[in-house]
Formats: C-alpha cells, structure tokens, sequence
C-alpha cells in the first residue's frame, strides 16, 4: 500500500541510520499484518478512504521515530524531530546570511591579515547565537505546553498532531537514494587523488600547464603573491572536503542527501574567489624583470590583469547567482514536499 | 485540556508506564512478534498503542531482557520476541514487588 509505504518512509527519515532498515522492516511487518487484520474484518482490500482513516491513527512519523531514539530531556520526543527540523533549517539560512555579509564586508572593508579568521570566528558565534535562542524557545515552548496547558492550548496541542499530506512521496524518496557505499568510497578515492595532485602542482607546475610550461617559463611574466594565497585556500577547501566526506562515510551521512553539505563547501569555495578579487592593484600577474621589460610589455600585462580581473568577476557573479537558484530550489522542493513544515 | 487533567494524563502514563514492562515481559514468557504481542495484551484488556509498544521491545531487548530472532512466517520475515534468562529473573522480581505494591495500597485504601 502506498500510503503504508510513505508513512515508513516518512519514520525511517527520522531514525538513526545504523537502525533503519532494520526498525522499518520490523515496523513494516507489523503494520503489514495489522492491516491483513482489518481487512480481513472488512471482508475486503481497505478503500483509499479506509487506508487514509486507518495511517491517520498510527502515531505521527516523527514521534513513532522519537521513541526509538534515547529521549532528550530538554525538549521532549514529541517535539524534538519538530525543534530539529527548525534548528536546522534556521542555522542554514543564518549561515548563509552571515557568510554573505562577512564576506561583503571582507570585500568592501580594507584588507587585513586578520580579517579572515575575525569573519569565519563572526560566523561560527552568530550561528552558535541562533542554535542557542532557538533551543530556548523550544524549550520555553516544552514547558508552557507541559506545565500551562489551559493558558496555553495551542502549544500542547502541538505534540502528537499530524496531516497525511505531510509523508514525502515514494519518488522524492527512491531519488534521495540512489547512492550507494562504493558509490560514495569512489568518491572519496578521486577526491583524495584529487588532492594529492594539488598538492604536487607547485612542485611539477608541468602536471596542470602540459607543454604550455615552457612558453610560461620563457615569458617575462610570473604570478603575483595573492595566487599562492589563493593556491592555499583552494588546499584547505579541498581538505576540509575530503575530512568531510571521510565523516559522512563514518556516520552514514553519505546515504543522504548532502545538501547542507554542498551548499557550505559552495559559499566557502566563493571565500578564495573574493580575497583572490581583492588582489592589491588587481595584479595577479607580474612582470620578472619590470625595471627591464615594462616598456615593452606594460600595455599587454595591464590588459592581461584588466581580462583577469573581469574574467574574476563574472565567474564569482555566476557562483552566486547559481548557489541563491538552487537554495530557493531547494526550499521549494522542500516546501512541496511538506518536509518544512511546522505545526 | 486543564491543569488537573493534564496533572492526571502524566500520572496516569507514569503509572501506566512500569505496569506495561511487566505486562510485556509477562507476555513474552511466550515467543511472539510486535503485532501478535500487541493484539495478546489487547485480548486481556491493556491496549498499548504501536508507537509505544514496537520501540519498548527495542529497549528491553537491548537492556539484555529480552531475545529476539527474525523469522520466516506466513510468507513474511517478522522479528520474534522471547523473554530472556536474565528477563525471567528479572520478571519474579518485578511481580513479586508488584504483589507487595498492591497489597499496600490494598491495605492503605
């Protein structure tokens, strides 16, 4: 029944992932002959109606998932899969926000060495601020429910309620899992290799120029500071990815679908992009011998760093406007999914 | 729901919730699985919703309660239920201290 089948759907999201398959297939079987039971008492297969009426009296997925889970004492089962989903979906977008500010203030404001770790420590307290006020307002939400619920009868209402039209579709579902663990070691593997070539590139610039080495190295022209710069951020970015991927593979976050993932490793991979923008003089090339070879070649570096410059420019504008499409894409699919929902 | 009704509801599930242990681990002197479980005790009068009874198996099987095995049946794999040595031991106790609570407040009322 496909009811049956996203409402368990809808369980397993919730529970941890080492236990899933086998609570769902345990809870499945008991549901399976409860409903042969009443069918058998109908005297026939349930109706989508009689289906409808008899998943609608089994306890909401996120407090059938709760149970199994050890209970959180600061905000009760009923309500932590609700505070969780809040949790999350608030930090994301305050993330967001503060990342995008900090990053336009390291843009605007005058440089200086300290500037970066200052923003990324700014962005790590105001998402540490918001997880903070929003467990208190659960918490605060908890207690008036439990303790004043004629005061308050709305909140203690809150805990148990549920709308059928809120279980994810069985499409939305097969899709999110298509992954598999040698899928997801694969990727693993061509990243750390990916990285290991990096890595090896100061060393044999040969392995990213090719032939074009030569031409580079007979040319009157070298690379500025603010490109080794840039080198090194590109290293830990690709660092931090790889350890977070070597996590996933550890918890089990891989079967997922990675998406508060894919959209961090996107706003940092925009940090380089725009202290590199930021280049002194928008020099990111030089020449070796300027006293000797500027009169010559002055006019062609100017326009060289000017293409640079815009080339920058446009790329960043591009990285921004695509990761802003694919959150409001993804807070729409979400949304059309019921999965941002907060009774 | 007022004060004193929900003051009730959570002494009431207080109450209820160390009687169901024992109702199960009672139950389960005998193999079963969760929805045969459910519809025994439901027979003899305690009705305990799935969303309480399929994770509370979990729990006691992991405190070492109970033991469990998954197998074929009508078709269909389930995950069967049996009380443990240490469960049995566990169960005299818990009735013998049942006994002795409700001949105190036998006693008191």
């Amino acid at each position: 029944m496909e009811l049956l089948d996203r409402y368990l759907e809808a369980v397993r999201k919730q529970l941890p992932w080492e236990r899933q398959d086998d609570i769902i297939a345990e809870l499945r079987a008991n549901l399976e002959a409860q409903l042969e039971d009443r069918q058998q008492e109908a005297g026939h297969a349930l109706t989508d109606e009689e289906a409808r009426v008899w998943v609608g009296q089994l306890a909401a997925p996120r407090t059938m998932a709760a149970r199994y889970r050890p209970q959180q004492s600061l905000i009760g089962p009923t309500l932590f899969p609700t505070y969780w989903l809040v949790a999350r979906m608030v930090s994301l977008w305050v993330f967001i926000v503060a990342v995008i500010v900090n990053a336009t203030r390291l843009f605007t404001e005058p440089w200086s060495a300290a500037a970066v770790p200052g923003a990324i420590f700014n962005v790590g307290f105001v998402v540490l601020l918001n997880a903070a006020g929003i467990t208190a307002v659960f918490a605060a939400i908890e207690y008036a429910g439990l303790h004043y619920p004629e005061r308050f009868p709305q909140l203690a209402e809150l805990v148990g309620k549920w709308d059928l039209n809120d279980l994810p579709k069985i499409e939305s579902v097969k899709r999110g899992r298509r992954r598999t663990f040698g899928l997801a070691v694969t990727d693993v593997i061509i990243h750390a290799l990916l990285l290991v070539w990096v890595l090896l590139l100061p060393r044999f610039p040969v392995l990213i120029l090719g032939p074009g080495l030569f031409a580079v190295n007979a040319s009157p022209y070298t690379y500025a500071p603010i490109l080794v710069d840039f080198y090194w951020m590109i290293v830990a970015l690709n660092v931090v990815q790889l350890v977070w991927k070597l996590v996933d593979l550890r918890t089990g976050a891989w079967m997922g679908e990675r998406r508060l993932q894919h959209f961090a490793i996107k706003l940092m991979g925009m940090v380089p992009l725009v202290i590199v923008l930021r280049a002194p003089g928008h020099l990111w090339i030089l020449l070796k011998d300027p006293a000797a070879d500027f009169a010559k070649y002055g006019t062609q570096l100017a326009q060289i760093n000017e293409a640079i410059y815009l080339g920058l420019r446009m790329v960043l504008a591009i990285v921004v406007i695509t990761f802003v499409l694919e959150v409001a894409k993804w807070c729409l699919e979400s949304y059309k999914q019921g999965v941002v929902r907060v009774h | 729901m007022t004060v004193a009704e929900n003051q009730f509801e959570n002494l009431r599930l207080e109450l209820r919730r160390g009687c169901l242990t024992l109702a199960v681990l009672g139950q389960l002197k005998q193999e079963h699985y969760g929805y045969t479980l459910r519809k025994a005790l439901a027979g003899r009068g305690l009705e305990i919703d799935e969303s309480t009874l399929y994770p509370l198996l979990r729990r006691l099987e992991a405190q070492g309660l109970l033991t469990s095995e998954w197998r074929e049946e009508e078709k269909r794999n389930k995950r069967f239920y049996r009380l443990s040595a240490d469960g049995e031991a566990i169960l005299v106790r818990l009735l013998d201290e049942w006994k002795a609570i409700n001949q105190a407040i036998e006693n008191i009322l």
